[in-house]
């Protein structure tokens, strides 16, 4: 898989590319054009120069549901839940890509009945997701109630639920405690041995994405300043000028 | 019972099955705000053509086709105002947009006096007018069975947004556009099934209306009546147009019943607006609507 552009404002000639299958870390400190670049890959920003492939597709152009459908899921950093809907439609909402999509609307939304085909159809992925992060009995709560941590998982679930090749995560640790932080890193370890998908995260608990990820790119001021495996990131001088504000290695 | 008992009781159950016309017309604006947040100037607009069709149409292919046709226009009006419309102002203000729905009100206006005319015309039903007598409180059939239809259609609504792919993608985006979108939803197609229900709220709408008063060009009136009632119940609450249109429809006809003869008539005509300013004053965002907090 080939994943690369160059320029948006708030990045300057950022490149890299992400294998298949592995867990890519993006690290950086505030401000550092993470989250625009995770937005740029979604086709919530598009870039103003370079190219942006995905499985070899060009996607610099795409609408965000559009990436969307080509199995690019994402959480966001400020949970971005539906707060009206209980657990289980919100991750009922991952579904909307699948099943009558291409028979349009007449077919899948003005009857009601072979609309509620949709949801039984449907629904049994839901459950699975919901099953993968142990919220089936969570299942018709409403969102709002929620704790902060279950509706981080409940995120994760509704992207999960999108049957994706790519996962998106935008700082899926952040606000938690850590014996919450350990539920979720093993999730994301989990999720990527059983469905071997893709993920890029951004993530800030550095000890936690060093032993997360396989590579990791680190940006400051929409810079790349150094790409590899953790094992180098740790010991690049650069990098820790950058995030730690001083030389010295990090455990 | 005694006799101003029965009064009350009557002037009540007129002015509730009048209220659920009411409520009618109010829903069609909250399901195009709750899809997209823009207050749609042209929903009046849209109720006189939905009744104008059904009225032009009805003696030629009969009351069901008139009714069909009239919802493949409304189909087409969502499709071209979303194409045409909403699209090219993506991410412009509000204040934008509504003044779009404006121009599309007029627009519509003229296309319906372009297609047939500008005089009246009576919609009759087939409905009895003979009040029915239940249990020594008289009750008008038409008001009845409007309000039966109503409520039909408010039941399918809330099917239709609680059952269907499409209607969870609406609430989807009425609550987080940006992540609906990133779930794969399809705004551009979400705003025009809104308008699309939209339309057929009016169609509804419309016809109830016309049947009672014929349908006119005063009909675009409604989008003033139907304001007063998007205050009280909170623009962005199907269940406040609900109860909010039964609130006014009831205050209306027990204000005048009891009220108007002391202060000579009228009082019909001021209690939604009263009422909308008491919940200005005291719960801007209305009886049922969320609570927003706007960022400066």
């Amino acid at each position: 898989m080939a994943l690369s552009f160059g320029g948006v404002t708030a990045l300057q000639d950022v490149s890299f590319a992400c294998a298949e299958g592995e867990i890519f870390a993006i690290v950086g400190p505030n401000g550092a054009g993470k989250t625009s670049l995770l937005n740029v890959v979604s086709g919530t920003y598009r870039p103003s120069r370079g190219t942006l492939r995905y499985f070899g597709t060009e996607i610099r152009r795409a609408r965000p549901h559009q990436v969307a459908r080509l199995g690019v899921a994402r959480t966001f950093q400020n949970v971005a839940l539906f707060p009206d809907l209980t657990v289980l439609e919100n991750v009922l909402v991952g579904r909307h890509a699948f099943g009558g999509a291409g028979a349009g609307f007449f077919a899948s939304g003005l009857s009601t009945s072979s609309a509620r085909g949709w949801e039984s159809r449907q629904r049994a992925t839901a459950e699975e997701a919901l099953k993968a992060l142990d919220l089936s009995s969570a299942r018709d709560l409403a969102v709002e109630t929620l704790p902060y941590g279950v509706k981080k998982k409940v995120e994760l679930a509704r992207a999960l639920a999108m049957e994706p090749r790519l996962m998106l995560l935008d700082e899926p640790l952040a606000g938690m405690n850590p014996s919450e932080k350990e539920e979720i890193a093993d999730i994301i370890t989990a999720i990527r041995a059983r469905y071997g998908l893709t993920m890029v995260m951004i993530e800030h608990d550095f000890p936690l994405v060093m032993s997360l990820a396989s590579r990791v790119l680190v940006l400051d001021y929409g810079v790349v300043i150094a790409e590899g495996p953790p094992s180098e990131i740790r010991r690049d001088p650069k990098v820790m000028r950058a995030y730690f504000g001083a030389a010295g290695g990090v455990d | 019972m005694s006799g101003d008992l029965v009064y009350g009781t009557e002037l009540a159950i007129t002015g509730l099955l009048i209220g659920v016309m009411y409520s009618m017309v109010a829903l069609g604006f909250v399901l195009i705000f709750k899809a997209s947040a823009v207050f749609n100037f042209a929903q009046g607009a849209m109720t006189l053509f939905g009744a104008l069709t059904v009225v032009g149409l009805s003696p030629l292919v009969g009351l069901p086709l008139a009714l069909a046709a009239a919802l493949v226009a409304m189909a087409v009006l969502a499709v071209a105002v979303e194409r045409w419309v909403l699209r090219p102002l993506i991410g412009r203000s509000a204040l934008t947009v509504f003044m779009a729905t404006v121009g599309v009100a007029y627009a519509l206006e003229g296309l319906a006096q372009l297609i047939w005319g500008n005089q009246p015309r009576g919609l009759k039903l087939d409905i009895p007018q003979a009040p029915l007598q239940l249990g020594g409180v008289y009750v008008s059939p038409p008001d009845l069975i409007g309000a039966a239809i109503a409520g039909v259609c408010v039941m399918l609504l809330v099917l239709f947004f609680q059952r269907t792919k499409l209607g969870l993608g609406l609430r989807a985006m009425a609550d987080d556009p940006i992540a609906a979108q990133a779930m794969g939803v399809r705004v551009g197609r979400m705003w025009a099934v809104a308008w699309m229900l939209a339309g057929a709220v009016a169609i509804v709408a419309g016809v109830l209306w016309g049947s009672r008063i014929g349908v006119h060009f005063g009909m675009t009136q409604i989008t003033l009546k139907a304001l007063p009632i998007l205050i009280i119940g909170g623009v962005d609450s199907i269940p406040g147009a609900i109860v909010a249109g039964l609130l006014v429809g009831a205050g209306e006809a027990l204000g005048e019943g009891f009220l108007g003869p002391f202060v000579g008539g009228g009082v019909q005509e001021i209690v939604a607006y009263l009422g909308a300013l008491l919940i200005l004053t005291f719960r801007h965002q209305g009886l049922l609507g969320e609570k927003t907090i706007d960022r400066i």
